[in-house]
């Protein structure tokens, strides 16, 4: 029976099935299958909810196998995991907006976000001073755009000159847009595609393990 | 040249980064010391967004949709206080939810300098925005990306049961009135990732309900094309949006404040790039790459 259960076909079926309900309601809005569409979304929330404690589920197997072999460089950083997960579960079921839950966000979480965002700063500067070299036109063309628009995104660059905000504006919102819109609708279409490739059974990937050979057509 | 002469080409093509760490280190220092506060202008899509609230009255809610955590409070929080009090002082009605476990933490901060949203606890005077029937703070959505953004757009109440406060929503007047994306007069996002595509895919495409953008700079190029296609209605890039809408508004807050921080950083970016080059068209012959 539990071969059965893992036969491809299975997973395939529903995939195509879901897909297909789920494409119909989007463009064409009939009733029936309006209803079916949103309760799968329903359903597919409550999935969600549960794929995140699987997720907890597959980091802990991992990180206590670093423990266990005692993996130089990783185990007490796993252990630190498993801890810092049990305060915060304790002090979330205890009380989920005050108290220590709330002072863990507030002294804890919030600081050390704020300095990891912040540091990017550094290394940003760093990396643009070693990456920035003209050595050709099109780098050199590349380089008189990001320090436009950089300019333009700061007040200074208009005191510098009225007009950078001007040039950088164009720059963002005309000049590259036909670009970006060219790269999108670009992997839209690849999206599309792939999408179908589910529903027909031909793309495997997803499936994984199960999905036998042809993971990927 | 001399082989003095070269070596400082080749320093100034090659300075340590621990030198431009300090350098940045103590340069944003001074804003701190003695705040700049230059002027700063409107671009078209900061602009954008404050008409189209402009437009927007007491009969029109709007959802304000927090996917950027407290990292990146330095460039959205100030555009979003900036849009909330807007919003606030059109009498607009707000329903706030967040799909960052943090979110929480952003309410707070713009509840803490948008001080008319009371909670239900507190006492509510004139001017101030009544919990439940002028504004509703949802609070966490914890998973399911687009497919729960889409289930929202459907039927709110079959996505989300309670609000933060565990209030069934149907208990709660503002939300009694809406059932889903089309009661929505305005949907403003704030990212640091993809939900605002999925905003874009699942509630303007399918239901025509206007977008707006307040993420981190990063992100607003990838959103150009939609505002050019009329999908976003307007965006703030980052603290500049923020500080632009603080200035339509007409006052300085933390957004005018951070472009200090944002102009020395840039200068002095800009600054090293140049010498950068400097030292590579000095030293070029010399080196094998």
């Amino acid at each position: 029976m539990a071969s059965v259960l893992r036969r491809p076909e299975i997973f395939i079926f529903i995939a195509g099935v879901v897909m297909g309900i789920t494409w119909i309601g989007y463009f064409f809005p009939l009733g029936a299958v309006e209803d079916t569409v949103s309760l799968m979304q329903t359903w597919a929330v409550g999935i969600s909810a549960f794929a995140l404690a699987l997720g907890f589920l597959s980091a802990a197997r991992i990180h206590l196998h670093y423990i266990r072999r005692r993996t130089p460089g990783m185990w007490p950083f796993s252990l630190w995991l498993f801890i810092f997960t049990a305060v915060a579960i304790i002090a979330g079921l205890i009380s989920e907006t005050t108290g220590f839950y709330a002072w863990q966000f507030k002294w804890v979480y919030t600081p050390l976000g704020a300095t990891l965002y912040a540091t990017t700063g550094f290394y940003i500067c760093s990396a643009a001073y070693r990456a920035f070299r003209a050595r050709s036109v099109e780098a050199a063309i590349l380089l008189i755009a990001g320090i436009i628009v950089m300019l333009g995104n700061c007040t200074i660059g208009e005191v510098i000159w009225k007009d950078i905000p001007v040039i950088n504006e164009w720059l963002q919102i005309h000049g590259q847009a036909p670009f970006i819109r060219a790269i999108m609708v670009t992997a839209a279409l690849g999206l599309v595609l792939y999408a179908l490739r589910i529903m027909a059974g031909i793309e495997r990937g997803y499936l994984g393990a199960i999905g036998g050979e042809g993971g990927g057509g | 040249m001399g082989e003095a002469e070269r070596s400082i080409w080749i320093k100034l093509a090659e300075i340590d980064r621990r030198i431009i760490y300090w350098s940045l280190f103590l340069l944003l220092i001074i804003p701190f010391v003695r705040p700049l506060m230059l002027p700063v202008s409107i671009s078209e899509t900061t602009l954008a967004l404050y008409n189209f609230i402009e437009k927007l009255g007491p009969d029109d809610i709007v959802v304000i949709g927090i996917q950027s955590g407290v990292s990146a409070w330095p460039e959205c929080l100030p555009g979003l206080v900036a849009a909330t009090r807007h919003l606030v002082s059109r009498n607009v009605k707000i329903i706030i939810w967040g799909f960052y476990t943090d979110v929480d933490m952003t309410m707070n901060a713009i509840k803490a300098r948008v001080p008319q949203l009371k909670w239900p606890d507190e006492e509510v005077g004139p001017g101030d925005y009544k919990y439940g029937e002028d504004w509703v703070y949802i609070g966490l959505i914890p998973a399911g990306g687009e497919t729960v953004v889409a289930a929202l757009a459907d039927d709110l109440h079959a996505a989300i049961k309670a609000d933060f406060f565990g209030t069934p929503i149907t208990q709660i007047p503002l939300l009694q009135k809406v059932k889903g994306a089309k009661d929505i007069a305005l949907v403003i996002t704030s990212d640091t990732g993809d939900y605002g595509w999925y905003y874009v895919r699942q509630w303007n495409a399918r239901y025509g309900t206007p977008i707006a953008e307040i993420g981190i700079a990063m992100i607003y190029s990838e959103f150009v094309p939609y505002y050019k296609a009329g999908q976003v209605i307007g965006m703030l890039k980052g603290v500049r949006g923020g500080a632009e809408y603080e200035r339509l508004l007409g006052y300085a807050g933390e957004g005018t404040q951070r472009m200090d921080a944002l102009n020395v950083s840039h200068l002095l970016t800009i600054f090293f790039i140049i010498i950068g080059n400097i030292g590579y068209f000095a030293t070029r012959k010399y080196r094998r790459y």
